[in-house]
């Protein structure tokens, strides 16, 4: 049984995301995406797999190639525009004890690189996902 | 006799241990040593060891310790406690009750006993008896313990805990899928800052500065390296982005697989080796629709970027919050899917939506902020590409004519009332002195309950009777001139007055009917006439609990004044007053949205050097050496055709009517529907109840429609000819309730709201 959530770039869920790409000119600038996360499928729920429905699910940050130039505490993470302003970098974020399957029950994440690199070129190495989960049936 | 201290008999008494045999003692004494106990063969005996007064008064629950240490026991044998009526030592004691026996056995060591004593005060005696011959034993010892408390009286709670199968705890495992979601990789593209640059007059082509490019189009991430022709990517506000690209397939495909497949078309620098630098996206998406030119083999793809699809599955609270607006389902009924939502609450707020290059839902405002702003000039559009288009008069707008009606019941409810009374001469005559009267036929109670209880079409409230009282009436001036007598048993029959209340109720239908005129007094003073259109909205308020009218136990109920109306209009849900208002504030915004929408069908297009940073979410100032313009991007088309070599973007702005002055959309102050004057007179409340008698030189003929009310005739027990006699009767009309009260009524209400519309700057030199 695989798992049934991605990435979308929108709310409706229509249009998954397999990378978010954040572009800037070399002037270091924050910039920052809408991300949603969330299931097509119906009757499914995702929980923390460590006590389901009552831990929080965490989208936490991961950066595989440390020292490359972005590094997670460029990163910022939030539930809304608002909330990034306040967020702090590096940290993980949490979404909730349960999210239901549907694009009602997406999840609207805020994501922010505020790097300070000023040369050309594609940075990647940073990935965003969900840690100790478990899905099931609702 | 105090009770000894400590619980312990106090020496003197008789000493311990005490040895007796046979148990018997002189009733009339203590047990002392030696004395001897006999028993009958079948009775019991016994020695009076100890009696003492107690008080008890204070003390919750008395009781106290009773100790023996008694060996060589050979029968049965007990410890009495026992309540009596008077003190000892004296006469023997009578018993009151027995407060206790314990058996008693040999002990090496005390027995104790608790006994509970009564509350109060009285006295107590203590007896060691025994059973049948030769009853033999030794009392060690005696003692008594204090009297005490016991244990307080308290309310039992008992909790009882059934088993039941519920109370199990079902534990579940369930098997998830802890595993399958793939991280989401983060890339920061930095690029070159000066592509952005350029504008402003400045010469060159900031995106390709050595003017080598390249396009990228993409497969499902796979590049096509084999593009043929043109490559286009055109935005239109509130349209999906379509993309259009031709290639020739490396390999043998199935052209219908290519339905669907995920599309990306960028574009890019193109360094001296021909790798792609600075790439751009312009487009993400999928094949529409795949054509195969059969003699070259080359497949032609027309793409769109999903924008009904990504905003029809959008959801509603996402699109509310992001759009702003309002919304309401009876101008444009119930919406397909959230797209047509989306379009209909667009109506609402000058605003397009569009998604972005990377299939995020943007909504763009037509003017102000969350718009980038662009000065082009000569040295930025291409030779001979700029073009301008006025507002054409069919498609202008100056005033919209807005009428919303809204429909909803009143439940309406009426209370009236019915006084009347006489004095009892006027029944039973009089001579006496000034106060002549005549007799007259008497009111009867039946008469009365069956006129107030059969007013027709209302539900009685109240009656009250008054009945003469029993007694004997004289007449006249002195006794000898008679008596009229009431008796007991008959003034309960007859009224001398009343009063009573009813009520009825009703729903009247009102319609609302308000024509609003929204005009653009500065775009009608422009053009120099006005350009009207009409829109139109019903909103309805339900009343459908059957009967209401005649069952006053239907809900909802109304509280109708004892003489006097109840108006409550009904509003039901999503129909109420809040929603009327709502309703008309959407036709107004419509309308607004729409006399500004009409006023920037201008368009100015020009044609940049491919600009990829250019979309709908700029606004730009046209200024040029015959056109000096504003106006926002209404449609942007990107065009790579590197057979040509030329990569260009078309703009395509839309301008409003020439002032250059912002407006916002207005905040209405909403029209009051004015309502006549529905004060009624009191007569409208009131049962009227006027006095016919007949038999009199003055009384006319009987007409039933004039003649109600109570109708009687003088009473000399004989009806001379000559005069007008009537059916004595109590005749009650209840007040017509007015067609205006009860038929539909429409209040109209007309207003006209001047308006400011944004205007653009649109200066032809």
């Amino acid at each position: 049984m695989s798992t049934t959530w991605k990435w979308y770039s929108d709310a409706g869920l229509t249009a998954p995301l397999t990378r978010a790409d954040f572009v800037r000119t070399s002037t270091a600038t924050a910039v920052q995406k809408r991300l949603y996360f969330g299931s097509t499928e119906t009757g499914k729920k995702l929980q923390n797999s460590s006590d389901p429905g009552v831990d929080q699910l965490q989208i936490s940050i991961t950066d595989a190639t440390t020292g490359d130039g972005v590094e997670s505490s460029d990163i910022k993470l939030a539930l809304s525009a608002g909330g990034l302003a306040t967020a702090t970098a590096g940290a993980s974020l949490d979404i909730g004890a349960t999210l239901y399957s549907g694009a009602s029950g997406a999840v609207e994440i805020f994501a922010e690189i505020d790097s300070a690199l000023i040369a050309l070129g594609d940075y990647d190495g940073i990935t965003i996902g969900p840690v100790d989960y478990v899905e099931s049936a609702v | 006799m105090a009770w000894p201290e400590g619980g312990v008999i106090p020496a003197g008494w008789f000493e311990w241990p005490v040895e007796a045999t046979n148990w018997h003692v002189d009733t009339s004494e203590y047990v002392s040593p030696g004395s001897s106990l006999s028993a009958s063969s079948t009775g019991r005996d016994g020695a009076l060891i100890y009696s003492a007064e107690y008080d008890t008064t204070a003390i919750a629950s008395p009781r106290l310790t009773v100790s023996t240490r008694i060996s060589s026991v050979n029968s049965s044998a007990f410890i009495n406690v026992y309540r009596c009526g008077i003190p000892y030592p004296g006469d023997q004691p009578p018993v009151v009750e027995t407060l206790a026996e314990h058996t008693v056995a040999d002990s090496t060591g005390w027995l104790s006993h608790t006994v509970d004593i009564p509350p109060g005060t009285g006295y107590i005696m203590f007896y060691v008896t025994g059973i049948g011959d030769s009853a033999t034993g030794w009392i060690d010892d005696f003692a008594l313990g204090e009297i005490e408390a016991g244990p307080t009286e308290s309310l039992p709670l008992r909790l009882t805990i059934e088993a039941s199968p519920q109370i199990a705890l079902p534990l579940r495992l369930q098997i998830g899928s802890a595993s399958g979601i793939a991280p989401l990789p983060l890339r920061l593209s930095v690029i070159d800052e000066a592509i952005f640059s350029g504008f402003d007059g400045t010469v060159g082509w900031a995106p390709a500065p050595s003017g080598q490019w390249r396009p990228l189009v993409t497969l499902d991430g796979v590049e096509l390296t084999q593009l043929v022709g043109d490559i286009t990517v055109t935005s239109t506000r509130n349209e999906a982005r379509t993309a259009e690209f031709s290639f020739l397939p490396a390999s043998v495909i199935a052209p219908m697989a290519l339905i669907g497949r995920r599309v990306q078309i960028a574009f890019a620098e193109r360094d001296a080796s021909g790798t792609a630098v600075n790439p751009q996206l312009l487009f993400t998406g999928v094949i529409e629709t795949p054509e195969v030119d059969v003699q070259t083999g080359v497949v032609s793809c027309t793409c769109h970027d999903q924008t009904q699809e990504i905003v029809a599955n959008t959801p509603t609270e996402w699109l509310d919050a992001e759009i702003g607006g309002r919304y309401r389902v009876e101008i444009d009924r119930e919406p397909a899917d959230n797209w047509e939502y989306a379009l209909s609450r667009l109506r609402s707020v000058p605003a397009s939506i569009a998604l972005d290059e990377r299939q995020q839902v943007r909504i763009l405002p037509w003017f102000g902020s969350g718009l980038i702003s662009t000065r082009v000039t000569e040295g930025d559009y291409l030779d001979g590409s700029l073009s301008v288009t006025l507002p054409s008069r069919s498609d202008l707008i100056t005033r919209v004519t807005c009428r919303i009606q809204y429909k909803y019941e009143r439940l309406r409810g009426r209370g009236i009332s019915a006084s009347w009374s006489k004095g009892i001469l006027f029944f039973t005559g009089s001579t006496r002195g000034t106060l002549l009267e005549k007799p007259h036929t008497w009111l009867t109670t039946d008469m009365t309950q069956a006129a107030i209880e059969g007013l027709d079409g209302w539900t009685l409230d109240s009656m009250q009777l008054t009945h003469p009282r029993p007694d004997s009436y004289m007449l006249g001036d002195t006794s000898s001139e008679g008596y009229y007598i009431i008796r007991d048993d008959v003034a309960p029959s007859l009224v001398i007055g009343f009063n009573a209340r009813w009520n009825t109720r009703w729903q009247q239908t009102v319609i609302e009917d308000y024509t609003i005129t929204v005009v653009a007094d500065s775009l009608e003073a422009q053009i120099g006439e006005p350009i009207e259109s009409e829109t139109g909205v019903t909103l309805e308020s339900s009343f459908d609990a059957d009967n209401w009218e005649n069952d006053p136990t239907l809900e909802p109920a109304l509280t109708v004044p004892a003489s006097g109306d109840a108006i409550t209009p009904w509003e039901a849900d999503g129909a109420g007053t809040a929603d009327r208002d709502d309703l008309i504030s959407t036709v107004l915004d419509r309308a607004w949205v729409d006399i500004a929408d009409a006023s920037r069908t201008g368009r100015a297009s020009f044609d940049l050097p491919l600009r990829p940073d250019v979309w709908l979410d700029r606004r730009f100032e046209v200024d040029a050496q015959r056109l000096h313009a504003e106006g926002t991007a209404y449609s942007i088309t990107h065009t790579m055709s590197p057979d040509g070599g030329t990569a260009k973007t078309a703009v395509t702005l839309a301008i409003g009517m020439p002032g250059n002055v912002p407006a916002a959309l207005p905040t209405w102050a909403l029209p009051a529907a004015v309502y006549p004057d529905e004060t009624r007179p009191l007569s409208s409340y009131s049962v009227p109840v006027p006095t016919w008698v007949g038999g009199e030189s003055t009384s006319p003929v009987y007409d039933e429609e004039t003649m109600y009310g109570f109708i009687t005739n003088e009473d000399y027990g004989a009806q001379p000819a000559g005069y007008n006699w009537y059916s004595v009767a109590l005749d009650l009309r209840s007040p017509e309730i007015d067609a205006t009260d009860r038929d539909p009524i429409t209040v109209e209400t007309a207003s006209t709201v001047s308006v400011s519309i944004p205007t653009d700057l649109l200066e032809l030199l």
